[in-house]
């Protein structure tokens, strides 16, 4: 009796003509999330998880190459190999995060780690350090943006002293402190790839120096957005 | 470092628009390219502008050289005072401005009409420069640029005669119009009478001679009193009134980058009318980065009334823009010690070319 009140209804609810389903009223359609261009989060830090990047750069007197891979909560890994013209040489790993992201700001820090090495007249070599800042305001395919960040550089000497008696061996330890600042401008080409020209200052040997101003012109190119 | 603010100041009022940005860097590059070529093309005037009158300037401290001839240690403190990133590659950037054309190129920047190169002989502290260099190097702008001769010293008590003899032969050379020595450089006392036959070639050519007074920043150098303080010198100021002594860098201790035997040198040259003294290198950046050493030690000479015995010079090339940035420091030390334009043309060309007895560049 229950049975057949059921195929009753069923019966009843069922259009009497089979007909096409009708067109949907609303929809939920399941996108990819947006994710940043290359040029953004090379230039200003902290890509969101899985996104990666290459910045490969030529200019006067700075050469670089610079890798970043996003592990989430915008925090990611980093790999730097810095050159001036051939003669000093900065290999730094450290790690990037941002502190703001909004659709036209995004604020950076990054802490660095390596060695610095100087072949030239004046020889020098020692491990180094480097907190930096980096805020960019994308703005469609523009990327201004700003690094300011504080480089130091612990530079032991020897002095060997050969006496009759035997040789007497002294350590002394050196500071060298560059700050640092670029001012310059990224332009999205794709997702993917992108270039920024940019005017550098990093006062080496400060304050007891005098350091030329430098431009660069760099190539950004990555994946996994 | 104009062409860098630009840049910064475009980003900061234009960073919502790349086209308007592009149209900035482009200016900036135009108008970059525009003033150089306006400076190093169309305006060569020589000279300052000293409250309103146009001075020539006479530079007499440079130094020529070749960077294979300086000492390893000295070499590493020179390439040290060069701007990063020229002090990455110091030979380079040294023989650009050491040789004659380099040197013409900053006095040119500088509107330094004249200079005078100096010959040094000194193998274990700041190198060699050779007489015959020093003449060379003259040769390719004689109107513009003039030498002092010098001599090594380290075998004198077996060669004294053959080397005063090359001295002698240098001089002969109508670009060579005085002699310079650094006895702190070359390690030998002041009052040492051994040497004293050199004062007399000064005397008997008429040729001044220039002497390196107040210790000295480059490694190796002897800074002992003897070595450094004009004091000692007065035996020889006093045996031969017919040589010219002029006291270079006013003592100045470079070490410790105080005044040194700065009153001392006055009070030479108050006492003895055949002293004079020369500024340079003191009140460089380095050596006295607020400009108060020599503003101070310019204004003890004015008051000492010794104007007449200053002839300016910069010990430059040094490094690029050097020669030009001294002579901007002299100025400000020399405006703000009260001096009138007549005594600036009396220190910047007036007195060189009444001392040396040179005509103003054409």
């Amino acid at each position: 009796m229950l049975t057949a009140a059921v195929f009753a209804l069923q019966a009843a609810l069922e259009p009497a003509t089979p007909i096409d389903p009708p067109a949907p009223t609303s929809q939920v359609e399941i996108l990819p999330l947006r994710t940043d261009p290359v040029v953004l989060d090379q230039l200003a830090g902290g890509p969101a998880k899985g996104a990666w990047g290459v910045s490969v750069q030529a200019g006067y007197p700075w050469f670089s190459l610079r890798a970043l891979v996003g592990v989430g909560h915008r925090l990611a890994p980093l790999l730097e190999v810095e050159s001036a013209l051939g003669r000093r040489f900065s290999f730094s790993a450290g790690l990037s995060l941002a502190w703001v992201d909004r659709p036209h700001v995004r604020l950076s820090g990054e802490v660095l780690l390596g060695w610095m090495l100087q072949e030239a007249e004046l020889s020098k070599r020692g491990p180094s350090g480097e907190l930096r800042l980096r805020l960019a305001f994308p703005v469609r395919w523009a990327v201004p943006y700003l690094v300011l960040g504080t480089r130091h550089a612990l530079l032991p000497s020897r002095t060997q002293i050969i006496r009759e008696a035997g040789t007497e061996t002294q350590w002394s330890v050196r500071h060298e402190w560059t700050p640092w600042g670029s001012v310059g401008l990224g332009i999205r080409i794709s997702q993917r790839i992108g270039l920024d020209v940019a005017a550098d200052y990093g006062w080496v040997d400060a304050p007891a120096s005098v350091a030329i101003p430098g431009v660069h012109l760099a190539f950004h190119f990555g994946g996994g957005r | 470092m104009k062409v860098f603010t630009w840049v910064c100041d475009g980003f900061n009022r234009h960073r919502s628009g790349f086209r308007t940005i592009s149209t900035a860097l482009w200016l900036t590059w135009v108008c970059g390219t525009g003033l150089s070529l306006s400076l190093s093309g169309c305006d060569t005037a020589k000279g300052i502008d000293y409250d309103g009158r146009r001075i020539l300037v006479v530079d007499m401290h440079l130094h020529p050289g070749e960077w294979d001839a300086i000492p390893e240690d000295t070499r590493k403190f020179i390439g040290s005072r060069f701007p990063f990133p020229l002090s990455l590659n110091p030979k380079t950037t040294a023989e650009g401005i050491l040789s004659a054309e380099g040197i013409l190129s900053e006095l040119d920047k500088a509107r330094v009409s004249q200079a005078v190169l100096f010959a040094v002989y000194a193998p274990r502290t700041v190198g060699i420069a050779t007489n015959e260099r020093v003449i060379a190097d003259t040769a390719t702008a004689p109107d513009r640029l003039f030498g002092l001769a010098s001599l090594r010293i380290d075998n004198f008590r077996t060669e004294k005669d053959a080397e005063l003899q090359r001295l002698r032969t240098a001089l002969a050379n109508p670009s060579m119009i005085g002699i310079k020595l650094a006895h702190a450089h070359q390690h030998f006392r002041m009052d040492d009478p051994t040497y004293f036959g050199i004062y007399q070639v000064s005397s008997d050519l008429k040729k001044p001679v220039y002497l390196h007074t107040g210790s000295s920043p480059f490694p190796g150098t002897s800074s002992e009193a003897p070595y450094t303080d004009p004091t000692y010198l007065e035996p020889a100021v006093k045996a031969y009134p017919g040589a010219i002594f002029i006291l270079g860098h006013l003592g100045y201790d470079f070490t410790d980058q105080q005044s040194g035997s700065l009153e001392a040198c006055i009070r030479l040259a108050k006492t003895y009318s055949n002293v004079y003294l020369e500024p340079s290198a003191l009140g460089s950046k380095g050596s006295d980065p607020t400009g108060e050493n020599l503003k101070t030690a310019m204004q003890k000479i004015r008051d000492a009334g010794l104007v007449d015995r200053v002839i300016y010079g910069s010990d430059g090339p040094q490094s690029p823009g050097f020669v030009k940035d001294y002579l901007s420091r002299t100025v400000t030390a020399m405006k703000a010690s009260g001096y009138t334009a007549d005594e600036a043309q009396s220190v910047f060309s007036g007195n060189f070319a009444r001392v040396f007895r040179v005509a103003p560049a054409k």
